[in-house]
């Protein structure tokens, strides 16, 4: 696998999603010139192509049903466009090492309070998932069956439940954020090495190429 | 294990004056019953102390007044000469490192370096030398390869000695711990043990059940029983005592 760092996966990865996004419609040549990076982007993560075929194609099966009523002409610009960027998001989600997501979101390119919104709700996502599961398992093992009525009202029991435990925590992480000092802003370090920026800074600069060259033909 | 790199001494730090000093201190929840009454004691250089009480006994809130997160309805307490109140915080809590029963509460960066240079930072270190400090601890914690990893990825003790460092990285003159041997194991209580005899810190205040750990890492003991300090002594004979523990709702062998 190529060995980039996270924030520079994702960076790159939202490079070609935007260009493919931003085509202008039946561009086939600069579309094809996107699946062909979408491909080599794919190939250069070493992304196990089994698990990328059965997610894309769950999601090509969601995405056609909304785009065929636009006509066939239309439709098949539209899904071979979401399959060029479904590639790439997908070839960088699939190879994210575990508990990586936060890292990797350092490298988003939005402003900083959504920044920190996003990292802190990340880190928390894998919290929240594991309470979740233990509440479904100690459910399980006490034998969760019944009429549906009955387990519409323990699921919103364990929601509610995992509601006042979320915000319990958040009150506490706030606790711990400002004995240490927190002043409303969370020191994030920028993620990017020089070399990386210019990496980046090339990369748009060849998408606006290819993008911008769709309005042109 | 190797003692920590000392940490510069508070400008304030008088070798003979109490370090933690609190006078009459109550605070009770609204509507209910007090939690806390006529608190008083004091820390000195030196001490490290241990907080006991049996479940629901106000350890935790006496903690959180200390640091200012809950403001007590009467009473006085100082820390380095400086009164706890709303707008001496920043420079109360910047004597004081507290680590919270849940590591998980303090572990919310991406990754485990960014944790420990948190509070420096805030504090207006530059990030450089926040990132040395906090490999430093890394390191002498054994921690140095999860530098750059997430702490979903560290097991509990693992993630208790990161909080840990998270908190001393700030050169604290006070330790305030609560419960810190929550879910570890015997090897991992000794190993966190070891830390704390090693740590150049004024005063260890450490709240916890685990009567036999805090033997071994205190040298005083503070009983809290219905809102109130019942025993202030060394803790070795108050270990030996099994009644008056058991009295007070710390059976120590049952």
């Amino acid at each position: 696998m190529l060995k980039l760092s996270l924030p520079l996966r994702l960076q790159l990865s939202l490079v070609i999603v935007v260009g493919a996004a931003l085509l202008k419609h039946y561009a086939w040549y600069c579309l094809g010139v996107y699946g062909a990076i979408a491909l080599l982007w794919a190939w250069l993560l070493r992304v196990p192509i089994c698990r990328l075929g059965g997610l894309l194609g769950t999601e090509l099966i969601f995405l056609s049903l909304l785009a065929l009523p636009l006509g066939w002409e239309r439709a098949s610009f539209l899904l071979i466009r979401s399959l060029v960027c479904l590639v790439t998001m997908n070839s960088f989600l699939l190879t994210l090492p575990p508990h990586s997501f936060g890292i990797a979101l350092k490298g988003l390119p939005v402003p900083a309070p959504l920044k920190e919104n996003l990292l802190l709700a990340g880190q928390y996502m894998e919290i929240l998932l594991s309470e979740v599961t233990r509440m479904q398992r100690s459910a399980q093992l006490r034998g969760l069956n019944g009429t549906t009525a009955w387990l519409r009202y323990a699921s919103a029991a364990m929601i509610g439940a995992l509601y006042l435990r979320s915000l319990d925590r958040a009150e506490r992480v706030y606790a711990a954020m400002v004995t240490r000092g927190y002043n409303g802003q969370l020191p994030i370090d920028s993620p990017l090495r020089p070399k990386e920026r210019f990496a980046i800074l090339a990369a748009w600069a060849i998408a606006a190429c290819v993008t911008l060259t769709s309005y042109r033909i | 294990m190797k003692p920590l790199t000392s940490n510069p001494q508070s400008p304030t730090h008088n070798p003979y004056a109490a370090v933690v000093e609190v006078e009459n201190l109550a605070y009770a929840y609204s509507h209910h019953e007090p939690v806390l009454q006529e608190i008083s004691f004091s820390l000195n250089p030196g001490d490290r102390v241990a907080l006991m009480g049996a479940t629901g006994s106000g350890k935790s809130t006496l903690l959180e007044n200390l640091i200012g997160l809950k403001e007590p309805q009467s009473g006085k307490i100082t820390i380095n000469g400086i009164p706890v109140e709303p707008k001496t915080l920043a420079q109360v809590r910047r004597q004081i490192g507290f680590s919270f029963q849940d590591a998980n509460d303090q572990l919310f960066m991406p990754t485990i370096l960014e944790d420990i240079t948190f509070g420096p930072r805030n504090y207006g270190m530059s990030p450089a030398k926040a990132s040395d400090r906090a490999r430093q601890l890394l390191a002498d914690f054994g921690l140095e390869t999860y530098a750059n990893r997430s702490a979903h990825e560290l097991s509990g003790g693992q993630r208790r000695l990161a909080a840990l460092a998270s908190i001393l990285a700030l050169d604290p003159t006070i330790l305030i711990l609560d419960e810190p041997t929550n879910g570890l194991d015997p090897a991992w209580r000794r190993h966190l043990a070891q830390v704390l005899l090693n740590l150049p810190v004024q005063v260890i205040l450490i709240a916890s059940h685990d009567l036999h750990w805090l033997g071994r890492v205190t040298q005083r003991a503070l009983v809290l029983s219905g809102g109130r300090i019942q025993i202030d002594s060394n803790i070795q004979p108050l270990l030996e005592d099994g009644a008056t523990l058991d009295q007070l709702g710390l059976p120590i062998d049952w």
